[in-house]
């Protein structure tokens, strides 16, 4: 921590602060790249694949280039020579890795992808020479799926690779077989957690414009990652980095799927270099279901030794995610079973772990990173086993949580897998949700129901959330980038208003409000006076983005060290007008005073305009500048541990199998809270998507790797009706150690326990009728009317 | 996501409309209603039609009105205005209530009652509503104007019986003199989400015998709108309120029918629906009973 | 191509356009008038980001060919409010509410609810809920977004007091 914040007297920290950044969006005013216009833009679209995997033998584009208002047309095969596809590589052993090419050169590994890119004058134009466009795809044996991918015979997806895997790990604790051998019960357990999305509201799109003049590329893109995807534009069309400036503007959600760079970028870019003129593509939704990034494809089994007590001895398990066909950049293959090993264990103590993981490749879209990241799944598996335990011994489900979680006498505590979680409240947050709830009046209210015919039932989970891991944990993922730190840089101007430049961006986050937050409480300035600007690379300092739950602690920190910097020096230059001692002078209203006399001092106006406009009132060995950058990584590295409690009351309509969620208490601790509505915000809207995960939201493909989802009609998401009638949220506040303010990261957490958490209620709501148990996600009606029926 | 081209016109009268469907016969003609299937299916370019007939400004397709025998409901009237009928729901509460289930309101503010009938959807309301009460559809073409039975309207999948150049302009309710009662339920994954399976049900009712007559009608079993005759059988003489006897025309039902399954449910899951929803429905109109309509 | 020019109101502004028939009004107010609030999220009536509406009603721009709008009045985003200070009270309840993130559905909510309150100015939650559940969000969770229209009853209730 930095010795500023002893001396500070926060005012908006901890506030319920109303979002700066709101106006805009509520008058309609924001600017999403749709709403970017530029002279003489054309507007692309992509032929697609409609084969799950088939050689191309060749794309005939004459009729389309024919067709009126069509500009141009390109292939995969025109541009193999120049630009390089997208590679996204592990370091580590067993790695397989693959080329992702911005379009199809010599095969296509998966429905939806790009074959063929065609620019004209309008957009309508445009659908309409895509449909002129004829691939020639010889169709290959798909690999719709994890067991035909690792059958014997499977046909390979990638030619060069030995089988289909992108890697294969394990690790083992000493003397594991012994452990679990010695373990009085054990019981295996097989869990699917089906693929779904992220599905923000906005599909991707992008504006690319090449200034030949300068021979300069600007890239406007839906991204919350804008300097990762500058960097891999840069090396695969081989342009140097500083002549490439992207811009990522408003952004209508990420959840992770807008943190990559992706091959229709690539396209969007090369075409407005080939014709001279701005290129737009505006994803539709069709497209962005099947060809965009898929998520949480897992399957998990495990087997676990326990005592009579349900204390957890050893925990053996197997992990398969069905990747399919490409890595993804930055991210690699390796993200969802990387994460998967070393959260498995979750806030237990568990000492014995043996693990096998497996990204398996299949001709299916690509699997990279949402909201969460492999720990719903790892959370649905973990909470399955202890029900299923806690059910074996005849214990309470909070009773088998309370015995195994992680105590607070024993923070900071290194998990079996080496994660040290920092601090936290595991025992105090499942107590708390507890009473909050009622529980015992729940039971009642669950026994009273069931003398009525009805099927209430009650759910818990506990998770622990990595938030904000920096370099020493993806050091040790093995991938190419290490995603270290964030920066901000933090300019007084001489009208002594402040700028945060910063490397994250926020699309929804309200980082916007958060950041100024900070800076206003550091430097004793109102909200008004603090500038938040992101997402153009040509603007802010280098960074990775927004992603991994890091976004608070790291640019947060960071613009909490850059204000500190600008505060100490505007109290040295105070200092010296005012014959004071710079540890003297306080910050409050906008003014640098002397302690104890507010009269005595300047405003910052006036320092700033000093400072800047004339230099000779300052002390001569200060630059007349008030600027500095940070950068920030919450040393030690390995991320700082959020958790959370959460019960649920359901009602499940036997005859249908349809679940009503009744009511939901969740108890976060996300250490010091910097905005509570925010925070809320951020919780509610996770949880939502996990509901989504827990009992709408499927990805079907059949056996020939057709997607048979491929409209919202078909892929259901939440809305209004499918919350919870009562929704409550309590907060604990366990600061986190080491990083600035006590900040932990909070935004993933909500989505990682839906999943565990409803799979719990339907089945305690269901036991009197059935011994069958939810084993998979997300749960239907009809999954539940099938464990009705099995009784 | 956009359509492709086509041209557009928008007669003012029924004529004008059946005359221009003759006349872009072989051009792929196609009557714009509201459009709230037909557009969705033209931007994802699964439609195609050459041309459109926009039957928004053709005069006196739109109203709902009361007849000596029953209701009058122009092909052009919203599901929203169904659904805040005063009069309907003080005269045949089921129209308004199953509007109310239909899609979302700003669907259903656009998507009309006859374009819901001629989309033959097999999983809408209003096609298993249309056999539920035996209406009469009336249609106009260039030689007049003719009406078709419910029963005979349904062709098959999203195929109604009716010729290329014919406009559906109303459908004709009729009701029975003495007691009735209707009830109504679906299951559908969530709000305004399609029906995976719909139940409706018309009793007429004898105050000594029971149900003197009924009428069961279910969506999502079939490729059209499906009667069931062994629930309709297996409820003739029962009292209305009998749970019992609702446990077993549902069990018929669900008997009787080989629902093909799908994404959205199994034959197995469908039948189970139907014995749910059927029971429901049945529960409902015994309910609204009390209730005089 | 054949084209036909429609006039119609948007936000109390007359406009004429000249359109091919297949253009979406989506389209029209976002590329023709440069009227950007109005979203499109599916273009196949699910999502309700493009709710406007036209005569009073909510509708989808989505689903709607701008050849069809002639004479019709038409209101969006825009007309709510020209800026902070003459928020609408749904603009002002969602912000206080927390009832956005990245804003992309928003209008389309504010919309809905708009009419909503109209039809019904003293919802129950679940009369809120059951309006507004052709709205997607994949941000809020909705809790904040449910808040803040019984909040705006509240407020166009007592202006109106």
């Amino acid at each position: 921590m930095t010795d500023q914040i002893e001396t500070l007297a926060p005012r908006f920290f901890g506030q319920r602060v109303k979002r700066r950044e709101d106006p805009r969006f509520l008058l309609g005013r924001a600017k999403y790249v749709d709403d970017i216009v530029r002279p003489g833009m054309l507007f692309a679209s992509f032929v697609r694949s409609s084969e799950a995997h088939a050689r191309v033998r060749g794309v005939d584009i004459a009729d389309a280039l024919a067709l009126p208002g069509v500009v141009d047309v390109l292939t995969g095969e025109m541009i193999a020579d120049t630009s390089h596809p997208i590679r996204s590589d592990s370091t580590m052993p067993t790695w397989q890795g693959t080329g992702f090419p911005a379009l199809a050169i010599d095969k296509v590994r998966f429905v939806g992808e790009a074959v063929a890119c065609v620019v004209a004058e309008d957009r309508y134009a445009v659908e309409d020479a895509t449909e002129a466009v004829i691939p020639d795809l010889e169709p290959l044996t798909p690999v719709a799926n994890m067991d035909q991918a690792t059958a014997a015979d499977a046909p390979l997806i990638h030619e060069d690779w030995e089988d289909n895997h992108f890697i294969k790990r394990h690790v083992e604790t000493d003397g594991f077989d012994e452990a679990l051998d010695a373990a009085p019960h054990r019981s295996s357990h097989r869990f699917v957690m089906a693929r779904h999305t992220g599905m923000p509201l906005e599909n991707r799109g992008c504006i690319a414009e090449w200034d030949s003049a300068k021979g300069e590329l600007t890239l406007w893109t839906a991204t919350q990652i804008p300097h990762l995807v500058r960097t891999g534009l840069a090396d695969a069309l081989q342009i140097p980095e500083n002549r490439i400036r992207v811009i990522a503007p408003d952004v209508g959600g990420g959840f992770g799927i807008k943190g990559h760079l992706f091959p229709e970028e690539l396209s969007c870019s090369i075409m407005a270099i080939r014709t001279g003129r701005p290129v737009k593509w505006i994803e539709d939704r069709r497209e962005h279901i099947i060809a965009c990034i898929h998520a949480r494809e897992h399957t998990h089994e495990v087997e676990v030794g326990y005592d009579d007590d349900g204390t957890i001895l050893a925990l053996k398990a197997h992990l398969q995610v069905d990747c399919g066909a490409y890595s993804v950049y930055p991210w690699t293959s390796t993200m969802d079973t990387g994460m998967a090993l070393g959260i498995l264990p979750g806030p237990y103590r568990i000492r014995n772990y043996y693990v096998d993981a497996e990204s398996v490749a299949t001709n299916k879209a690509p699997l990279g990173p949402y909201r969460g990241v492999a720990r719903p799944a790892a959370c649905f598996t973990i909470e399955r086993t202890m029900d299923a335990v806690a059910e074996q011994l005849g214990l309470d489900p909070t009773e088998i949580r309370r015995r195994n979680l992680v105590r607070s006498d024993e923070f900071p505590y290194t998990s079996v897998t080496g994660l040290q979680y920092d601090s936290g409240s595991f025992i105090e947050a499942l107590d708390l949700a507890m009473e909050k709830a009622g529980y015992q009046q729940w039971r009642e209210r669950q026994q009273a129901a069931r003398e009525e015919g009805r099927y209430l039932g009650i759910g818990v989970t506990t998770y622990t959330e990595q938030t904000a891991h920096t370099t020493q944990e993806f050091k040790k993922r093995g991938i190419p980038m290490v995603f270290g730190y964030e920066t901000s840089m933090l300019r007084m101007d001489p009208s002594g208003q402040v700028t945060v430049n910063t490397s994250i961006h926020s699309h929804g986050q309200g980082l916007e409000t958060t950041l100024a937050q900070i800076a206003a409480d550091q430097l004793g300035v109102s909200l008004e006076d603090v500038r938040i600007s992101f997402g153009d690379t040509s603007e802010v300092a280098y960074g990775s983005g927004t992603f991994a739950s890091r976004s608070a602690v790291l640019a947060g920190g960071a613009t909490d060290l850059a204000a500190g910097e600008i505060r100490a020096k505007l109290a040295r230059i105070a200092a010296h007008l005012l014959e004071a001692a710079p540890e003297d002078i306080e910050f409050s209203g906008g003014r640098a005073y002397v302690a104890g006399s507010p009269d005595q001092g300047y405003s910052l106006a006036e320092i700033a305009r000093m400072t800047h406009h004339n230099p000779q009132h300052i002390p001569e060995d200060e630059a007349p500048i008030l600027e500095s950058t940070r950068t920030y990584d919450a040393s030690p590295g390995n991320g700082t541990f959020t958790n959370a409690a959460l019960l649920l009351l359901v009602e499940v309509d036997a005859e249908t199998g349809f679940v009503h969620l009744l009511d939901l208490v969740c108890v976060e601790d996300c250490g010091r809270i910097i905005n509570p509505l925010i925070v809320d915000g951020q919780i509610q809207g996770g949880i939502a998507q996990g509901i989504g995960s827990a009992l709408l939201e499927e990805l079907v493909y059949d056996e020939d790797g057709q997607p048979l989802v491929t409209t919202l009609v078909d892929y259901l998401m939440p809305g209004t009706t499918d919350m919870p009638e009562n929704f409550e949220i309590h907060h604990l506040e366990t600061p986190s150690p080491f990083t600035v303010q006590g900040i932990k990261g909070m935004g993933e957490g909500g989505a990682i326990g839906p999943g565990a958490l409803v799979a719990s209620a339907v089945d305690d709501a269901i036991r009197p009728l059935t011994s069958g148990r939810v084993t998979s996600l997300p749960i239907t009606p009809e999954k539940v009317r099938t464990l009705i029926e099995q009784g | 996501m956009k359509p492709p081209p086509f041209e557009y016109h928008a007669p003012a009268t029924t004529d004008e409309a059946a005359r221009l469907l003759r006349e872009l016969e072989d051009e792929e003609a196609k009557c714009l209603a509201g459009g709230q299937s037909l557009v969705p299916l033209m931007n994802l370019r699964l439609a195609r039609p050459g041309h459109l007939v926009d039957l928004n400004r053709v005069d006196g397709l739109n109203g709902i009105s009361a007849t000596k025998d029953g209701w009058r409901i122009g092909a052009l009237t919203r599901h929203a205005q169904i659904e805040d009928s005063a009069e309907l729901a003080a005269g045949l509460k089921l129209l308004p209530q199953v509007a109310s289930q239909i899609g979302y309101r700003a669907i259903r503010t656009r998507g009309t009652i006859g374009g819901a009938l001629c989309h033959a959807d097999p999983v809408a309301e209003w096609p298993m509503i249309a056999r539920l009460l035996d209406v009469d559809v009336e249609v106009v073409g260039p030689d007049g104007s003719r009406e078709i039975a419910a029963s005979d309207f349904f062709f098959t999948v999203f195929t109604p019986a009716i010729e290329p150049d014919e406009i559906l302009t109303s459908i004709q309710i009729r009701l029975p003199k003495g007691s009735w009662t209707t009830g109504f339920s679906e299951f559908a994954r969530k709000s305004g989400d399609y029906a995976v399976v719909a139940a409706g049900v018309f009793l007429e009712v004898d105050r000594k015998h029971g149900v003197s007559a009924a009428r069961v009608a279910l969506s999502g079993v079939e490729l059209t709108p499906h009667r069931s005759e062994a629930a309709e059988s297996a409820l003739i003489g029962t009292d209305p309120g009998d749970g019992a006897a609702h446990e077993r025309a549902a069990a018929a039902a669900a008997d009787a029918v080989e629902p093909s399954g799908d994404l959205h449910g199994s034959s197995d899951f469908r039948r189970q629906l139907v014995r749910a929803e059927l029971k429901r429905a049945l529960s409902d109109a015994a309910s609204n009973l009390g209730v005089r309509r | 191509m054949n084209r036909h020019t429609v006039s119609f109101t948007v936000n109390d502004q007359p406009h004429e356009v000249e359109v091919e028939p297949r253009r979406l009004l989506a389209d029209v107010l976002r590329e023709n008038l440069g009227l950007t609030g109005t979203h499109l999220g599916c273009e196949h009536g699910v999502c309700g980001a493009c709710t406007v509406l036209v005569d009073g009603q909510p509708q989808r721009s989505c689903l709607l060919f701008a050849v069809q709008l002639d004479g019709a009045e038409i209101e969006t985003v825009e007309g709510l409010a020209a800026d902070e200070q003459g928020f609408h009270p749904l603009q002002t309840a969602f912000w206080e509410k927390h009832g956005l993130q990245c804003g992309f559905c928003t209008p389309g909510f504010l919309m809905s609810s708009k009419e909503l309150l109209e039809r019904n100015p003293d919802p129950s939650d679940d009369e809120i809920r059951e309006g507004l559940a052709g709205n997607l969000c994949r941000c809020t969770g909705y809790v904040h977004i449910v808040d803040a229209v019984r909040s705006a009853a509240e407020a166009i209730r007592e202006e109106q007091r």
